[in-house]
């Protein structure tokens, strides 16, 4: 689904956000630093990321990138 | 080159929400070893991080009567509830209030004063929402728990008949974990199929699943929570209103029903069916092709408004903000199924079968706590927002007691090795595999074969039975053929082959369940059936198969069955 980006300008590489992550959709990038996104496909919006990023390097679109199942529709 | 890591631990709690840092701080206190294990990161992770906190107690200096709390279950979860287990939880909730407090929780006071909830008699209050769950972690990590992030533990370890401890492996270098135990605490989440807008893909059934092959009994599974029909007054009163004006979605607030995750906490009702006519249940009304349904805001009542207010203040949500949406100023708003379209059962209302009071399973040195727990405090349905919370650190302090008794009397065992191998073989094939099923498309496509609502919101015989010879056929020829690619997909088979196992339960249960009641609802036998289904449904496996057995409920606890139907039932099924 739906983490968009994180910007390497802003990103510390702190981990933050790769534990926050309760899908381990985000891995730190070890050479470089920084949080990559790994399974955007898992993403499940929780915005977690986004919040407890200390950077606000983060960015989670409301729009979903894979359709989501629903009841009805 | 995977590492192989034995662990030898006196606990194993497995999960580390709320009903496993109880369990683990509880055992702790006993002066035994615990190791708690998380496939994500405690204190950050699952259905604790993410609840809106809410936590509900029986206050005696409130002058709450335990009674009347009690009588107020037993009407709204249709009397399928576990009455001792009621009295138990709300008696032992004062005091698992009392440790939050003493663990540096804090409560939402709005202007200085806490804020106090009313359901009915109930009463709860709300933690806030992002400082519990690092609270629950902090005490653990200070009580001197040992606890491992990123683990998933995949099988449970049998031997002679008792559980001896567990085999799971790290979901980022893939090294394999042995945990031998003493005695294990299963703490590890309630059930749903990753679909729908609810954030709670961490929901994969996994409890359940791990205890199910080892030989436990799991109930409640044929209960949707969400599914229940609206109270008779309330459509006779939406009836009498005459229809709402709801002018084809121009005047609708959103249009963006998949990000709905935290707004289902909010208060959403009363809810308008596309020509602007009352909901008895949300699913009849899309199968009756009146769906998209609606929110009115204009029609809150001042104490919808006072809730949602409260709750938009303390959940310090990014998503109104995001999608532009101010509830406040009134309107419609598109209403989503959430937790219907995940499928997921009633919290204390499903999972594992405890047989004492300690949450100890049929299964002698397992332990069940939290949503994995089926003490049926609730029955057929939710008995309200905060019960489960409560519910967690109740059975989870138990169950970390009962664990660490356990394991001070329990014998050292030596792991049998065939045994070992033979489950070592089952939880490394993904990752040995060549070919196979991504479990990405598995998932998806379980969720095609179920997630519509004409499966397990509006029910039939005919359709259960349709979608149980595919999932059956995709347990036997598909789950087996799982194939993972790296290491994080190896957490996802084993996801999907858990939820695949659950989807089983939930339709073998409806199956057997002939009768409609709470959130199970059967087209093809509309009413409740007192008092041949005053009985709690059983599964197990048995020489392979899927068992489905019948246990009655007491019969002291069965309805007064001379009053009429409608004053024993509030709630209207479709039909009725």
């Amino acid at each position: 689904m739906s983490i968009e980006r994180i910007n390497h300008k802003l990103c510390i590489g702190c981990g933050v956000c790769v534990d926050t992550c309760p899908m381990d959709v985000i891995r730190l990038d070890k050479k470089r630093k920084k949080a990559v996104i790994k399974y955007p496909e898992d993403c499940m919006l929780c915005l977690y990321c986004e919040r407890e990023c200390p950077v606000h390097a983060i960015y989670v679109s409301p729009e979903k990138t894979a359709p989501v199942m629903l009841s009805w529709g | 080159m995977a590492l192989e890591n034995v662990i030898e631990t006196d606990v194993l709690v497995i999960g580390g929400g709320m009903a496993g840092c109880f369990a683990a701080v509880k055992a702790r206190e006993q002066g035994v070893n615990v190791t708690l294990v998380d496939k994500a990161y405690v204190g950050k992770s699952g259905a604790t991080h993410f609840s809106a906190g809410d936590f509900t107690f029986l206050n005696p200096e409130r002058g709450h009567q335990l009674d009347a709390w009690i009588e107020q279950i037993n009407i709204s979860t249709e009397y399928l509830n576990n009455r001792k287990w009621g009295e138990i939880v709300l008696k032992d909730s004062y005091e698992r209030y009392r440790d939050l407090v003493s663990w540096g929780v804090r409560f939402y006071e709005p202007d200085g004063k806490t804020y106090i909830y009313r359901n009915g008699v109930h009463e709860h209050l709300s933690m806030l929402n992002r400082e519990y769950a690092p609270a629950l972690r902090r005490r653990a990590v200070k009580s001197g728990v040992r606890i491992l992030n990123r683990i998933m533990v995949a099988e449970l370890l049998k031997q002679q008949g008792k559980i001896v401890g567990a085999v799971g492996f790290h979901t980022n270098s893939g090294d394999l974990y042995i945990f031998k135990a003493g005695a294990t605490v299963i703490a590890a989440g309630s059930s749903s199929l990753k679909s729908g807008s609810t954030p709670t893909h961490y929901w994969t059934s996994d409890a359940e699943a791990m205890a199910y092959r080892a030989g436990a009994e799991i109930t409640g599974k044929e209960f949707m929570w969400g599914s229940e029909p609206a109270l008779r007054p309330a459509i006779k009163e939406r009836e009498q209103a005459g229809k709402t004006k709801v002018k084809k979605s121009i005047d609708v607030l959103t249009r963006f029903p998949e990000f709905r995750g935290g707004l289902s906490g909010a208060m959403l009702n009363p809810v308008i069916n596309a020509e602007g006519g009352p909901v008895i249940m949300a699913a009849w009304e899309a199968h009756c092709g009146r769906a998209p349904l609606y929110a009115d805001l204009d029609a809150f009542s001042p104490e919808q408004k006072e809730w949602n207010h409260h709750f938009f203040e303390r959940m310090e949500t990014a998503e109104p903000d995001k999608i532009g949406l101010d509830i406040s100023k009134g309107g419609k708003l598109e209403y989503t199924a959430g937790r219907l379209d995940a499928a997921q059962p009633i919290p204390g209302g499903a999972g594992i079968w405890p047989v004492n009071t300690s949450c100890a399973t049929a299964l002698p040195g397992l332990y069940a706590a939290g949503d994995s727990c089926a003490t049926m405090l609730s029955g057929a349905s939710y008995a309200g927002v905060g019960l489960g919370l409560c519910h967690a650190s109740v059975t989870g302090a138990r169950a970390g007691l009962g664990a660490s008794e356990y394991a001070l009397k329990s014998q050292k065992t030596t792991i049998d090795k065939r045994e070992l191998a033979r489950l070592k073989k089952i939880v490394f094939a993904p990752v040995e595999r060549k070919g196979g099923f991504s479990p990405g498309w598995v998932t998806l496509v379980l969720q095609s074969m179920v997630v519509p609502y004409f499966i397990l919101q509006v029910k039939h015989g005919e359709r259960l039975q349709a979608a149980l010879v595919l999932v059956e056929f995709l347990n036997k020829h598909i789950v087996p053929k799982l194939m993972a690619r790296d290491t994080h997909e190896w957490r996802l088979a084993q996801e999907t082959r858990n939820m695949a196992l659950n989807t089983e339960m939930i339709l073998r249960a409806s199956l057997f369940r002939k009768e409609s009641r709470g959130g199970h609802f059967r087209e093809d036998y509309p009413r409740r059936d007192d008092p041949a289904w005053l009985a709690w449904v059983k599964l197990k496996e048995e020489k392979g198969e899927m068992k489905v057995s019948r246990e009655p409920i007491p019969q002291k606890w069965w309805p007064d069955l001379s009053r009429p139907y409608e004053e024993r039932y509030p709630r209207m099924f479709p039909g009725e």
